[in-house]
């Protein structure tokens, strides 16, 4: 068996792989861009994070272990897990649409720069590898309940940040819209 | 038991006619109009089955002439089949500018990329090279076809069903040619005639699978997109979009460094 002989077959092996999660029918509904620039300007799930993080507080956990009630204690940490993966899922999505608008976004434009495009798909692998590592560690009970009480102090300011943004996208391509009906 | 040159040419001959069965659905559904270059492709098929016929008729399997109209033309049509998948990549993009422009470049760039990684492993005479440059096309053609699977994804364009199908008949093809050889590389001058059946076999299922695509599924206008952005627009929104990824991904990033593994 040569080196040759392995490499052409490792190649087509990879890309019969690739083509099989490529070309399978897409099962999220596809949107148009007005309902996409639509959901990016509607309530965000992370608007709701700092009551999230309020309920994963160690504080209440610390004391009813001082308190001897070790069955409530396995209870809340379950309901915190849960919590906790389902917040992720959601940050996931937000993620998810935001990603749906830069491909909204480039089926509008005119030109792609090669460099962004590039940046934005390392920034979606690197997201999806996170989340799915992040998503192990709770399930498997080593959960970063501390990291996430750090997040409370970003949210307000990301919150806003996002906002301004989703209000201009949606802004602009109203504009865009509505050049294109009068040019037509 | 049937002489294995035998089976070889009535595959062959029976491929002709399945290529015929295309040409006339092709012709019959008017998709000469919306793809050319795979009609183009079907048509140099047929016309180098019956060119290559006629000089192993006149001259016989063997001589150096005889191989090189042979793999010459091999490599032509070769050159048609990327043409054509050419063809349905623009089918599928070039409705929306921007990722056509970008779509375009990393393909061409992707399918050169494959060629040369393929051409390294050039070995033995030239006769053998001839045959290595031809994987290599086929190899590209695979890659590229994945590649624009994997950018109409990625951008969410829609897919129509007959450039789905026509499209992955490319890669099998393609793909199991490339497999094909690769086997059978050591063994050619031995089982010459098995691997010449096998790959006859192959391309007669992806005729199969074309013929079928194109009897069902309707030929689609191009997808297009309502509104164009101008390009300052673009830059501004995309670079914000990147921007809120990048904060996105920076707070996970930022919660997978800080553990604290006590609840």
């Amino acid at each position: 068996m040569t080196v040759t002989f392995l490499l052409f077959l490792l190649a087509a092996l990879i890309l019969i792989s690739l083509l099989i999660w490529a070309a399978r029918p897409q099962i999220q509904e596809t949107r148009s861009a007005d309902e996409v620039l639509q959901a990016l300007a509607e309530d965000r799930h992370y608007h709701h994070l700092p009551q999230i993080l309020q309920s994963l507080r160690p504080e209440d956990i610390e004391f009813l272990k001082r308190c001897g009630q070790p069955r409530l204690v396995r209870r809340i940490r379950n309901d915190r897990k849960r919590i906790a993966l389902r917040y992720l899922a959601e940050f996931h999505k937000d993620f998810g649409l935001l990603l749906e608008a830069a491909g909204v976004l480039a089926m509008m434009a005119p030109d792609l720069a090669a460099m962004r495009e590039w940046e934005r798909l390392k920034l979606s692998m690197g997201f999806a590898i996170h989340c799915q590592y992040l998503s192990w560690r709770l399930r498997l009970g080593l959960a970063p309940w501390q990291a996430f009480s750090k997040l409370s102090e970003m949210a307000s300011a990301m919150t806003l940040q996002l906002e301004t943004v989703t209000t201009r996208m949606a802004e602009r391509s109203a504009i865009a819209s509505e050049l294109h009906s009068y040019s037509e | 038991m049937a002489d294995p040159q035998q089976l070889t040419n009535f595959a062959w001959a029976f491929t002709s006619l399945t290529e015929l069965v295309l040409v006339f659905y092709l012709v019959n559904r008017g998709l000469y109009r919306s793809h050319p270059a795979f009609l183009f492709y079907i048509l140099a098929a047929i016309f180098q089955s019956l060119a290559v016929a006629f000089v192993y008729h006149a001259w016989g399997f063997r001589g150096s002439t005889v191989w090189w109209i042979a793999w010459g033309s091999q490599l032509l049509l070769t050159g048609a089949r990327w043409l054509a998948s050419f063809e349905i990549a623009r089918r599928m993009l070039s409705g929306f500018t921007g990722i056509w422009g970008l779509a375009k470049r990393v393909l061409l760039v992707a399918s050169a990329i494959v060629l040369v990684y393929s051409l390294t492993f050039f070995q033995g005479n030239l006769q053998y090279k001839v045959m290595d440059m031809e994987r290599g096309l086929k190899l590209a053609i695979a890659s590229f076809i994945v590649l624009l699977f994997l950018f109409a994804r990625y951008y969410r364009v829609p897919v129509f069903p007959l450039e789905r199908i026509l499209a992955i008949g490319f890669f099998l093809y393609s793909c199991f040619s490339v497999v094909n050889f690769t086997l059978f590389e050591p063994l050619l001058e031995k089982y010459s005639n098995l691997w010449n059946f096998l790959d006859i076999l192959f391309f007669l299922a992806t005729l199969v699978i074309w013929i079928y695509a194109v009897r069902i599924f309707p030929v689609e206008r191009l997808a297009t997109s309502a509104v164009q952005l101008s390009p300052e627009y673009y830059g501004t929104l995309s670079g914000q979009i990147n921007l809120r990824l990048r904060v996105l991904n920076d707070r996970l990033a930022h919660l997978l460094r800080s553990e604290d593994p006590h609840p």
